[in-house]
């Protein structure tokens, strides 16, 4: 098998297993919004990143078979890809909240911007990340804050 | 979900056939061209 042919094999698998897990519904639903929901998709001037994907000629299981999808079956498995104790700090911080919501605010986004800079993340994977844990911490409001708050470290 | 918890990085939990295809899969295409 040459490296084309592994690659596409490859690929098959990714769809294959996509597709065991959609059909037994194993997906969380706020990581399948992520793909489908245009309001998660910055800079996607109102299409989901799935409608991209379409509008640029895959469709169908297709789609689950392109190079391009192997990211998101990722996160589907696993979840954003950040440090545990990044997660664990981000989730503390909200479960702590007890005053006006402009508290946590500021604290999550220095926290963010802390471990961006203190545990040499690249700083635009790290926004994407950050922002999938607000949507799946239940704080779609905070999303938009963080994915900033990353891509302001220098 | 749980805000404590570690929950969100979890790998969610598979069948037989999934867990196959998950120990199969290539994560970095790069490393097969």
């Amino acid at each position: 098998m040459n490296g084309h042919e592994a690659v596409i094999a490859n690929l098959e698998r990714v769809g294959d297993l996509t597709e065991l897990l959609l059909a037994r519904k194993a997906v969380p639903a706020v990581r399948l919004n992520y793909s489908i929901d245009p309001e998660t998709h910055v800079g996607g001037r109102g299409k989901s990143r799935k409608a991209v994907s379409e509008k640029s000629g895959a469709k169908g299981s297709a789609i689950l078979r392109s190079p391009h999808f192997v990211k998101y079956l990722k996160y589907f498995l696993h979840g954003p890809d950040l440090p545990l104790p990044s997660v664990q700090g981000f989730c503390k911080i909200l479960d702590d909240d007890a005053g006006p919501s402009g508290d946590v605010q500021s604290q999550i986004m220095a926290s963010v911007r802390k471990d961006v800079r203190s545990k040499g993340l690249d700083k635009r994977h790290a926004a994407d990340e950050f922002f999938k844990l607000a949507h799946e911490a239940e704080r779609p409001d905070l999303a938009e804050n963080v994915r900033s708050a990353a891509m302001q470290v220098k | 979900m749980s805000k404590g918890d570690a929950s969100v990085t979890k790998l969610i939990e598979l069948t037989e056939a999934e867990r196959t295809l998950f120990d199969q899969i290539v994560w970095d295409l790069t490393a097969l061209t």
